[in-house]
């Protein structure tokens, strides 16, 4: 088997097992496998999220708790 | 920030010079390939349809799977496949071997890998990666591209994402008639939809009203307030989420001398809650903010929302907290580039979650 045939190989497995895009690890909220420059990735205390949930997520909290600056007036 | 597409033609090329120069190496050329993760994988397919000369039956293909612990921050690997069988690493004894990953960001996961394939008797490691960004703690033997800290690289994708301010979900009961935005609000459907307009804040906006939220220093500032701020300074911009005439929301954002995105106000009507409306414009700070290369954003949290921002990358700075009576604000600070580590001594608040920044 020369190299090309052991990495169809290995990629076959990689996605027999999880699908087109088999990255380390998946979204903690939409299960979405991540690959940075597709979906983003970013660490949160839940795990890793892609960019969609943890902007839904921020807005989230944004439109309940809105940002102010403090200000002297 | 630059964004870099390679497609097959570009990379075939720079993997066509890797091949002559390993090639150039003789007898000492590397017969282990090790490719970090699905990504390396991929690029390894590229790597051995193009050269051909270096695609022998004698060349051995050992995967490094590479996880992070979300506590330690400590690199795991794996070797092989995580779906067959697990290779040992005395495979590597006497070997020389070349790692290979279509990015190098950190450089951490790379220099795990080489230093564990050394500590395997390996004769010699070398390594390639076909984009490389600046910070980088590990340089590859070999490189394609090099490319900044904010900067972007898409590499061989059937399709390449667009920008988007909010992902697109329809309602559950959804039938797939489209029947306009208007409808869409009024019937208070909870699906995320792209039927709105963020623009900056103009002069035509000073005459209407502005809706109210439940903070008394964001109901005091008015549109006038905002618009000639943003006249009267080159750093300051207010952009508004605008549904056919009215104005659901607003972000307040600016950009001073350091390279720190500053988020002002940001507020969306409640009426409008539970759309999307505020993911959009937060999305859109921090899609501005790398274009204006910062590296961090920042700006006053509540302070019972403060766990929540802890564990979402951000760490509270020096300043505050800042109490207003009703309003009680801790100064937050998120790291746009977490790849390069600046960060990395910041303290976490106590009990609060191990992100990274």
């Amino acid at each position: 088997m020369n190299g090309l045939e052991q990495v169809q190989r290995i990629l076959a497995q990689y996605s027999k097992k999880g699908g087109r895009q088999p990255r380390i690890s998946k979204c903690a909220k939409c299960g979405i496998w991540l690959q940075e420059s597709v979906t983003g990735s970013r660490d949160t205390s839940n795990g890793p999220m892609c960019s969609d949930c943890y902007f839904e997520e921020w807005g989230a909290i944004v439109e309940r708790y809105p940002i102010s600056t403090p200000r002297r007036r | 920030m630059q964004t870099l597409f390679l497609g097959r033609e570009q990379i075939a090329a720079y993997l066509r010079d890797l091949e002559r120069r390993l090639l150039d190496l003789g007898s000492q050329k590397p017969n282990v390939w090790v490719p970090l993760g699905f990504s390396g994988t991929v690029l390894l397919r590229e790597i051995f349809k193009v050269a051909e000369k270096l695609n022998k039956s004698s060349t051995i293909v050992i995967v490094a799977n590479c996880r992070r612990d979300s506590k330690t921050r400590r690199i795991k690997i794996t070797w092989g496949n995580k779906h067959s069988r697990v290779v040992p690493v005395e495979q590597f004894k006497g070997k020389n071997v070349i790692v290979v990953d279509s990015a190098v960001h950190s450089g951490r996961t790379m220099a795990a890998t080489i230093r564990s394939i050394k500590d395997a008797d390996a004769a010699g490691v070398c390594s390639y990666s076909l984009v490389l960004k600046e910070s980088s703690a590990l340089i590859p033997s070999y490189w394609a591209v090099s490319i900044g800290d904010e900067d972007r690289a898409y590499l061989l994708l059937d399709s390449i994402p667009n920008n988007r301010l909010v992902r697109p979900v329809a309602s559950a009961d959804d039938d797939g008639v489209d029947e306009g935005f208007g409808n869409a609000l009024t019937e208070g459907i909870k699906g995320r939809l792209p039927y709105f307009t963020v623009r900056k804040l103009s002069h035509d906006d000073i005459s209407k009203p502005k809706f109210k939220v439940r903070l008394a220093s964001l109901n005091r500032s008015t549109w006038p307030d905002l618009y000639y701020e943003m006249r009267n300074s080159d750093r300051v911009d207010t952009y508004v989420l605008e549904i056919g005439a009215d104005i659901v929301g607003y972000i307040t954002m600016e950009l001073p001398e350091e390279k720190e995105l500053s988020i002002e106000q940001v507020a969306v009507s409640h009426r409008h809650k539970g759309k999307g409306y505020g993911a959009a414009l937060l999305r859109w700070a921090e899609t501005r903010g790398r274009l204006k290369d910062c590296t961090h954003i920042r700006l006053w949290a509540f302070t019972e929302r403060e766990g929540w921002y802890c564990g979402h990358g951000f760490r509270r700075t020096g300043d505050g907290p800042m109490d207003l009576g009703d309003e009680k604000y801790v100064r937050m600070r998120k790291c746009l580039l977490p790849h390069t580590g600046c960060c990395a001594n910041t303290t976490p608040v106590a009990g609060t979650a191990s992100a990274k920044h």
